[in-house]
């Protein structure tokens, strides 16, 4: 049917830039005429079907605009029968992930679509145990398939954090873990990635890691180093698993035994690759960081030598900052 | 064994070495860094040994300039094309390609504005009067009463968006601070009569929660829409510029800010769960620097909570040995729009080291007062920070290396600037180029060089600039890294809010 039809009722408001239009865009004409339908059933504040069709038709024209979609999930909100706020009908929030998933396909990096996604789940994330559960797996296979086409795209990965920690299920927690591990088989510098590790094994919280844990991280982050010390994210997860359980402990003995594996890291790094291992700044500037937190004499020494080396030979576009680590290494 | 030197690639004229990244097994992230460096490689050609009709086509490009005859071997800044690319949006319609910026407006302005600005190169009053009044339409007519407030929208009939009212406040600050009296007096009159409804409408966007006994509070970038950490930036800065700050506001966003630190010591979007990265560091960072300006307790980010070490080491990791522009998360490809997301947190940061290194050493000094903006403009013109290189410029970083892949790699020769060289220009990445660009000429800079030249206004804000190569013609105006509009433009507005009642 035809918008002036449906619409026959209305009388369209059309875009008003001001006396002295700037910035204008030359909108395709079908656009602009529902555009101006649009303003004007907002302004009367219509909640009905019609107005809920006639946004999914403007959306395709330009899924960014925040006011198409804030009017849709009103309508969506007056339309259902739910009592908390969003708690849509079940079968207004499978359509709507449809029409997400639809506009998506061909914009994965908009915020609109991924915060209106968050907005229909909102509800059966927090009631997860009674129904609706299935649609949290779906999403979940969804988001997969989006981190299928780009592995690190920062919008689908923040979904996936707020879904997961939103629900909080042990089990989801717990499967995470082998979904990133085959992420990590992949590309092991999908830093993303590395990022829900330390996200799944903290639960979405500020609390350090029990020892054993730790511990089973740190082994795990060693296979990974030992496959390319070359590889920044490994050494920044190491390093912060290490910072924690120091602080928490202050354990001398866990530090020692830390510096061994670094130890270990470096030794089949230059067997394996006949190469200087100060080429391997990553691993310089962590071995530096743990003989910084044991932090006797000897260790001080060593930690200033290395950084003089990155400064001066190894890492020249950090110079600056490889002089203030050593004036601090000094005291 | 292999010596260091086998890896050098080359040597350049800025007098660094530079390594191309390595790996030990190839996946698809070392793919693509391999191919970016590839992409860049051309651009980073040694232009004295260069053959005469190369140097001539670069002429002919304006990249390089011909000086009585002979011909200079810097690479040009190409002020003029990237003004006309700028002034399009002044010029005419936009095609529809451009039709997912309609709920941008104000963002199309402030990007253009800003890159004008930084040129020296303000559009005539009469193209100033219509941006102000088309600025004043993008104010929003629904979800806006006396009661809930507003604020900007994306363009006519939207509801108002914390994001296009920063880049709108933003905007009519620039126009503010021009030199022709009656639309800058037009753009200060909008912002005044606007005051009270965006504070009443910032209030409305709090989203507050008890968290371990303590309150935390983000900020909604719209009603009903995201809460992350863009928003808490987005709203103190409009709050700082005019004035409408207050404990109100501010209850509970340094502790939902600081949560946003990951383990990487960057900052994430959201507490506790998301990614170190570039954008949302710079966020988190200039909405902390304003707390501790506004709170007399606090002195430095350390005192919000944050690990300033952790977070420094993050920073001085994103610069691409290579490349040298900044990445905007641990392997992820170089991006121009970094240079100022990273560029302006390193600034901050050096701003943050002083600052704490100073209370430290001066509890009484010249610098106990609580560093206010124009504190924060003193210690630009005279810190040296004996903790820091300074024949290299103030900053931790390579800021000639930054500048380098700026100037070579960033600049679409036919105006506007880019990502990388594969991708095209845009408003957004010309913007934040330039802005970068400027965050490392100027910022922390000790050495006096008394290049003399006089751009615009009449004299030249920040005569100690730190440079790729010796050419006075490619200084920016300095910007300011917590607003990102030039500093004098903003303690200009600063100022002028100060004199008038808080709300
Ligand atoms: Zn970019």
């Amino acid at each position: 049917m035809l918008l002036t039809e449906i619409f026959n009722d209305i009388t369209p408001i059309p875009q008003d830039d001001g006396p002295n239009p700037i910035c204008q865009i030359d909108y395709p004409q079908e656009f602009d005429m529902a555009q101006s339908y649009l303003r004007a059933i907002l302004q009367k504040k219509e909640y009905s079907e019609r107005a809920l069709q006639l946004t999914a038709y403007c959306l395709q024209f330009n899924p960014a605009n925040y006011t198409t979609w804030w009017y849709r999930r009103q309508c969506l909100s007056a339309l259902s029968e739910g009592h908390s706020e969003n708690e849509y009908d079940h079968t207004r929030v499978v359509k709507d992930l449809m029409l997400c998933s639809k506009l998506g396909g061909g914009n994965p990096k908009n915020y609109q679509i991924w915060f209106h996604r968050r907005n229909l789940l909102e509800y059966t994330c927090k009631n997860y145990e009674n129904g609706n559960g299935y649609l949290i797996q779906e999403e979940l296979e969804y988001i997969a398939e989006v981190l299928n086409q780009d592995a690190k795209n920062y919008h689908a990965w923040s979904h996936r954090q707020w879904v997961i920690s939103t629900t909080n299920s042990e089990t989801i927690y717990k499967n995470e873990l082998q979904f990133i591990d085959k992420l990590l088989q992949k590309d092991v510098r999908n830093n993303s990635a590395w990022n829900q590790r330390w996200f799944v094994t903290h639960c979405a919280s500020k609390s350090p890691l029990a020892m054993e844990t730790a511990q089973q991280e740190l082994e795990y982050t060693l296979t990974k180093l030992k496959l390319d010390a070359y590889n920044e994210s490994p050494w920044r997860y190491l390093l912060a698993i290490i910072k924690e359980q120091y602080r928490l402990n202050k354990n001398m003995e866990f530090v020692n035994q830390v510096l061994e594996w670094i130890q270990e890291v470096k030794v089949h790094f230059e067997t394996e690759t006949k190469r200087d291992w100060m080429t391997c700044i990553h691993l310089v500037a962590v071995y530096i960081d743990v003989l910084e937190l044991k932090g006797d004499a000897e260790s001080m020494d060593l930690a200033l030598e290395y950084a003089g080396k990155l400064e001066t030979v190894y890492d020249p576009i950090r110079k600056k900052y490889w002089k203030l680590r050593s004036s601090q290494l000094r005291g | 064994m292999a010596s260091a030197e086998d890896d050098i690639q080359s040597r350049y004229s800025a007098g660094t070495t530079r390594y191309k990244s390595k790996h030990l097994i190839s996946t698809e992230s070392t793919r693509i860094q391999t191919s970016t460096e590839n992409e860049c490689q051309p651009f980073f050609i040694h232009i004295p040994s260069l053959d005469p009709s190369s140097k001539a086509d670069l002429v002919r490009l304006g990249m390089l300039k011909e000086k009585n005859g002979e011909i200079s071997p810097i690479i040009q800044l190409l002020r003029e094309k990237h003004v006309k690319y700028a002034n399009r949006p002044y010029t005419s319609p936009l095609p529809g390609s451009y039709i997912s910026l309609d709920s941008s407006k104000p963002w199309i302005i402030y990007w253009t504005l800003h890159s004008l600005d930084l040129l020296d190169a303000l559009p005539e009053e009469e193209d100033l009067c219509k941006i102000v009044s088309s600025l004043e339409a993008c104010f929003a007519t629904i979800q806006c009463n006396e009661k809930e407030g507003g604020g900007f929208g994306g363009s006519n009939g939207q509801i108002p968006h914390c994001a296009t009212t920063y880049a709108a406040v933003n905007a009519l600050s620039i126009i503010a601070g021009c030199s022709h009296s009656k639309v800058s007096s037009m753009a200060i009159e909008l912002l005044e009569s606007k005051r009270e409804l965006l504070y009443n409408w910032y209030l409305s966007l709090r989203e507050e929660r008890i968290e371990d006994g303590a309150l935390k509070c983000g900020y909604r970038m719209h009603h009903n829409g995201e809460v992350d950490v863009r928003a808490t930036y987005c709203v103190f800065s409009v709050c700082r510029l005019l004035n409408i700050l207050n404990a109100d506001l501010i209850k509970g966003a340094m502790e939902h800010v600081v949560d946003c630190q990951t383990y990487e010591g960057g900052f994430g979007g959201e507490p506790f769960t998301t990614e170190a990265h570039g954008g949302y560091t710079f966020c988190a960072m200039a909405a902390l620097m304003i707390i501790v300006g506004y709170r007399k307790d606090l002195n430095a980010l350390s005192d919000c909570g944050v690990d300033v070490d952790a977070l420094r080491d993050w920073i001085v990791y994103r610069q691409m040995g290579y490349e040298g522009g900044f990445q905007g998360r641990a392997n992820k490809l170089v991006d121009g729009c970094y240079s100022f997301w990273v560029g302006g947190a390193v600034a901050m940061l050096g701003v943050d080291m002083h600052q704490s290194s100073t209370f430290r050493n001066h509890d009484s000094g010249i610098y106990s007062e609580i560093p206010d903006d124009i504190g924060m403009q003193r210690l630009y013109d005279d810190a040296t920070s004996s903790l820091i290189d300074c024949e290299e410029g103030g900053l931790l970083c390579d800021q000639k290396l930054l500048q380098r892949y700026v100037l070579l790699c960033a600049q679409d020769v036919n105006g506007g600037l880019r990502d990388k060289p594969s991708k095209p220009r845009d408003f957004y990445h010309t913007c934040y180029n330039l802005s970068g660009l400027s965050a490392s000429q100027h910022v922390l800079s000790s050495k006096p060089k008394n290049l003399g030249k006089s751009v615009g206004d009449g004299k030249l804000e920040n005569d100690e600039a730190t440079m790729y190569e010796n050419e006075p013609e490619n200084i920016l105006h300095p910007t300011h890294p917590v607003y990102n509009i030039r500093v004098h433009r903003a303690l200009q507005v600063i100022s002028h809010f100060q004199k008038l009642e808080q709300l």
